[in-house]
């Protein structure tokens, strides 16, 4: 038998939840497309061979990702300073899909010791995402 | 029976990521009231952040330094 009291609360409980997921999501619309480049920058200075045991990223290699995540990191600030004047529009957040993708398939491209560029790929293909819904597409 | 056992933390957990996620559609659907919401300060303080990492990652793939140093 269902204990009513139980099942309010419970519902209650999730209520709250989904309302904070909705202020934590509104106040990180603009700003986790930055964390998640930040992330990315960070992973690939974790990665880096004369910090950490290998698997790691080369001196060429760690250069050659950070060269991607600066692009994106131009784009997302140039999409930022458009967002703020109001003047946006989803076709925009296009060239930050393009950039991302970019360095995707730079990373792609690349041999890079398995296990070294994981997390730095994780966070672009979340901010792909997160950027092509922005731009209107899927 | 303990109030918080292991298994209730990580019902927990997940609860929190399903809304977290949700919270995030909501907002994708509501873009343009998440940005009237963004004060100048917090503008301002995004686009320095940008800036910021767009300055770090330049460092570290030595664009513009002839020496490479990050």
């Amino acid at each position: 038998m269902i204990d009513h009291r139980k099942f309010l609360l419970l519902v209650v409980n999730v209520a709250c939840l989904v309302a904070a997921g909705v202020i934590i999501g509104c106040a990180s619309v603009n700003v986790k497309m930055e964390r998640l480049t930040r992330d990315a920058i960070a992973a690939s200075e974790d990665m880096r061979c004369t910090l950490h045991p290998t698997p790691c990223l080369s001196d060429a290699q760690f250069k050659a990702v950070n060269i991607e995540l600066y692009n994106v990191a131009v784009v997302g600030g140039e999409l930022t300073k458009l967002s703020r004047a109001g003047s946006v529009a989803p076709n925009d957040y296009v060239r930050l899909v393009q950039a991302v993708e970019k360095a995707i398939n730079a990373l792609a491209t690349q041999s890079f010791p398995a296990g070294t560029i994981g997390k730095i790929l994780g966070t672009l293909q979340e901010l792909d995402a997160k950027a092509r819904q922005l731009s209107g597409g899927t | 029976m303990p109030l918080l056992d292991a298994a209730t933390i990580m019902a927990w957990v997940q609860l929190l990521t399903i809304a977290e996620k949700i919270g995030q559609d909501v907002v994708f659907l509501l873009k343009d009231h998440a940005q009237n919401t963004m004060t100048d300060e917090t503008w301002a303080t995004l686009e320095a952040a940008w800036a910021e990492d767009a300055a770090r990652a330049k460092r570290n793939a030595g664009i513009g330094d002839p020496t490479g140093t990050p």
